[in-house]
């Protein structure tokens, strides 16, 4: 008579860092109605236990119930150098055909949560990993987990019989949850458009994310499309706002309220950060009982930015000459070079993904500065 | 000395009386040592690792039995095995690998006993594989000459590509021959077609747009009157990992830039003859976005439905032509744009790309204008 753990079917779990082992519950393969994911990523935590993703091939952002785990979250001083190319050893290719694309902590258990895409072209597997504090790398079945899909309205209407398939597509480029909506960020390979989405949580039927056009009015008199690249949601005065970083890089304020299906909304410029930059992810914390932003930047690394009483600063209304900087100050964090991704794993520390001087990508906790 | 017998010793020195039983047991009932085997499909493909005679064993099955990826580049870190499921098949363990193993790739399987198998994802000569054959095929605009604010570009290959890698391969130079830096937009993710053979490559607007900062600093990625280069790698690897068969060179030169919205109204049609199935001819005047064209510009009846044919592209995407499957009827028809069709500075027939919020207020996306006319 075989053991009971003999006929358990044994886990999508394996040990990274040495640490113990453990077989992880296996998740069921298939459920009613959960559609598979085309592509994955961006992530984003919303209410309790759920993780959004956005699967831009499908047009759609998903909603996940993460699944309960025994394991320890990220401590303080959690590290795992080389996390791209142990996520790539579990799943059997080379380095060079992993792609991560987003990292996202559940805040209800510090566990470290990657997108990637096992592959290296259009029909590159999309992958969820999980990844504990003993640096164990589970992969998890994104689409047996989900629990509601919600469609982005882009199909244009005017199309009633087109032929065979469009070959216009948007990449999501990021993802927020504020005031009980999922924000979508992104960017078309066709037509530009450089508008923000909206869709109420839980997902209803037939109500697709609507496009909201964002203005933010600095540079002289001329509106700017260039496109959201990264944002979060933050409070100010009292009221849910999403902070938006723009290429080049302006820091807008938008109320989250004014985002209404078909509406224009033009945003309050509150910082310029100087140019020849792309802003890569921003989080929000709070130190010392004031509000800051850490930014994360492609040329002028990770910026520390005072966020108190935002509602106080005046829209930047005028051309920043010079390419020089405007509106709130920032300072630059030294220690952090490399980093490409950010998120808030507690009240005092972090976790980013950054290349190392010896160009390992290390998945790492730090102190919020 | 064989795996059972050193358990068996171990466990004597050990003392342990519950285990010496278990061990003997063990021993006694394992007539064969474990073995180490593949299963591949008809086809050759390895489909799962099987370590024969597996039990009784008091280690968890991932311990059994573990499969690494044997990479092409040597690392220093302790990388993991494969995540897969493990499950057993009478005595048998078996290890399936949970995205499946690759043709290309070497796989290895290592027993805890010490056993090892090394094999590759498919059992054939894979070199010939290597050899490149994807080629780029087509650049949009097409046009040896761009106005300096255009604003998007399109690589289109013959088969599928790597992702996420262009910023690496692809460059824009100055008549010198300098690398012009930042000219176009980096997104991680890049903008690719669903079937992954059509880059989107957007020059920065950040560096396009009038007024923003860098604009003063740094200029657009384009001067009037200049010539640049867009330099193809021939590195650029599909998806597939083959370099591409050749890399490539596209001169072009700056002219004035447009900051005006296509005018529907200026451009001129060449009427088909009725009865016929002769092309309907649309000239711009200018080039417009060569895959809007194809998505958001249409011909319908006059009672409103779409008439059924081909489109071409022509004089460098000046002209739009359409061919429909039937002859055409002597009665009124309709050009039908999607206000959001833009031409290649990204000024659309709504709105200019640059817009001045103060004097302008844009109309909704999606409106469709029409412009009728009808069959000679």
């Amino acid at each position: 008579m075989r053991t009971p753990w003999l006929a358990l079917a044994c886990t999508a779990l394996c040990s990274a860092a040495g640490a113990q082992d453990a077989a992880a519950p296996t998740q069921p393969s298939t459920k009613p109605n959960a559609a598979r994911f085309a592509s994955l990523g961006p992530l984003a935590f919303g209410p309790s236990g759920v993780l959004f993703a956005a699967d831009s091939k499908a047009a759609e952002i998903a909603a996940l119930r993460v699944p309960a785990s025994t394991a320890k979250g990220l401590a303080g001083d959690f590290a795992l150098v080389g996390v791209d190319a142990r996520c790539a050893s579990a799943l059997g290719v080379e380095l060079e055909a992993l792609r991560i694309i987003d990292l996202a902590i559940d805040p209800a258990t510090q566990l470290a949560y990657l997108a990637v895409a096992r592959g290296r072209g259009a029909d590159a597997q999309p992958v969820l990993l999980r990844i504990d504090g003993g640096g164990a790398i589970e992969a998890l079945e994104a689409d047996a987990l989900t629990i509601g899909r919600a469609a982005l309205s882009d199909a244009p209407s005017d199309e009633p019989d087109a032929r065979g398939r469009s070959s216009r597509q948007e990449t999501i480029t990021d993802l927020g949850f504020a005031d009980g909506k999922v924000i979508v960020a992104g960017l078309s390979n066709a037509e530009f458009s450089s508008c923000l989405r909206t869709i109420p949580y839980p997902f209803a039927k037939a109500e697709p994310g609507a496009g909201i056009e964002i203005y933010h009015g600095a540079h002289g008199k001329l509106e700017t499309r260039s496109p959201v690249r990264t944002f979060l949601a933050h409070e100010v005065g009292g009221e849910a706002h999403i902070v938006a970083a723009y290429t080049c890089t302006p820091l807008v304020l938008i109320p989250v309220k004014q985002l209404a299906p078909g509406a224009r909304v033009r945003g309050k410029t509150i910082a310029e950060l100087g140019n020849r930059n792309r802003p890569l992810d921003m989080i929000d914390y709070t130190k010392d009982g004031k509000p800051f932003f850490l930014m994360a930047n492609s040329s002028r690394g990770v910026m520390k930015i005072p966020a108190h009483e935002l509602e106080k600063w005046q829209g930047i209304e005028e051309r920043v000459d010079g390419g020089g900087t405007q509106g709130l100050p920032y300072e630059k964090v030294a220690k952090l070079e490399g980093v490409e991704q950010l998120d808030k794993l507690d009240a005092t520390h972090g976790v980013v993904l950054a290349r190392e001087a010896d160009g390992k990508l290390a998945l790492r906790a730090i102190v919020l500065p | 000395m064989s795996e059972p017998r050193h358990r068996c010793l171990f466990a004597q020195r050990a003392l342990s009386a519950w285990a010496l039983l278990f061990t003997l047991v063990a021993c006694a009932r394992r007539e064969a040592p474990s073995e180490l085997a593949l299963e591949r499909d008809a086809e050759g493909a390895a489909r799962a690792v099987v370590l024969r005679r597996a039990v009784p064993s008091r280690s968890a099955p991932i311990d059994l039995l573990k499969v690494y990826l044997v990479a092409r580049e040597r690392s220093d870190l302790a990388l993991p095995p494969l995540v897969g499921v493990h499950s057993f098949r009478g005595e048998d363990l078996v290890f399936e690998p949970r995205f499946g193993f690759d043709a290309r790739q070497r796989y290895r399987a290592v027993t805890e006993s010490g056993m090892e198998l090394v094999f590759p994802g498919v059992e054939r000569d894979v070199d010939e594989e290597l050899v490149p054959t994807t080629a780029l095929q087509a650049i949009h605009p097409s046009a040896a000459t761009w106005p300096e604010n255009v604003l998007r570009v399109y690589l289109h290959f013959s088969a599928p590509m790597s992702i996420g890698r262009s910023s690496e391969f692809v460059r824009w130079r100055d008549a010198a021959g300098e690398l012009v830096p930042h000219a176009f937009l980096e997104i991680a993710e890049e903008l690719w077609d669903p079937s992954g053979k059509r880059l989107t490559l957007l020059f920065d607007p950040g560096r396009v747009k009038r007024g923003l900062v860098p604009h003063e600093e740094l200029g657009r990625a384009l001067r009037a009157g200049e010539r640049y280069t867009l330099e193809i790698d021939a590195r650029w690897p599909d998806a597939s990992g083959r370099p591409l068969a050749q890399g490539s060179r596209h001169a072009i030169t700056a002219t004035a830039e447009d900051l005006a919205s296509p005018a529907m109204d200026a451009w001129t049609l060449a009427l088909p003859t009725a009865g016929t199935r002769e092309p309907l001819r649309v000239a711009f005047g200018e080039a417009l976005d060569a895959v809007l064209l194809r998505e958001w510009l249409w011909i319908e009846t006059g009672d409103g439905a779409r008439v059924r044919g081909a489109i071409a592209l022509e004089d460098a995407e000046r002209v739009w032509t359409f061919t429909p499957d039937e002859p055409w009827r002597a009665a009124p028809h309709a050009l039908v744009a999607n206000d959001g069709l833009e031409d290649i500075c990204g000024n659309s027939l709504r709105a200019p790309f640059e817009v001045d919020l103060f004097e302008r207020v844009t109309p909704p996306a999606g409106v469709l204008r029409r412009r009728s006319f009808e069959p000679r």
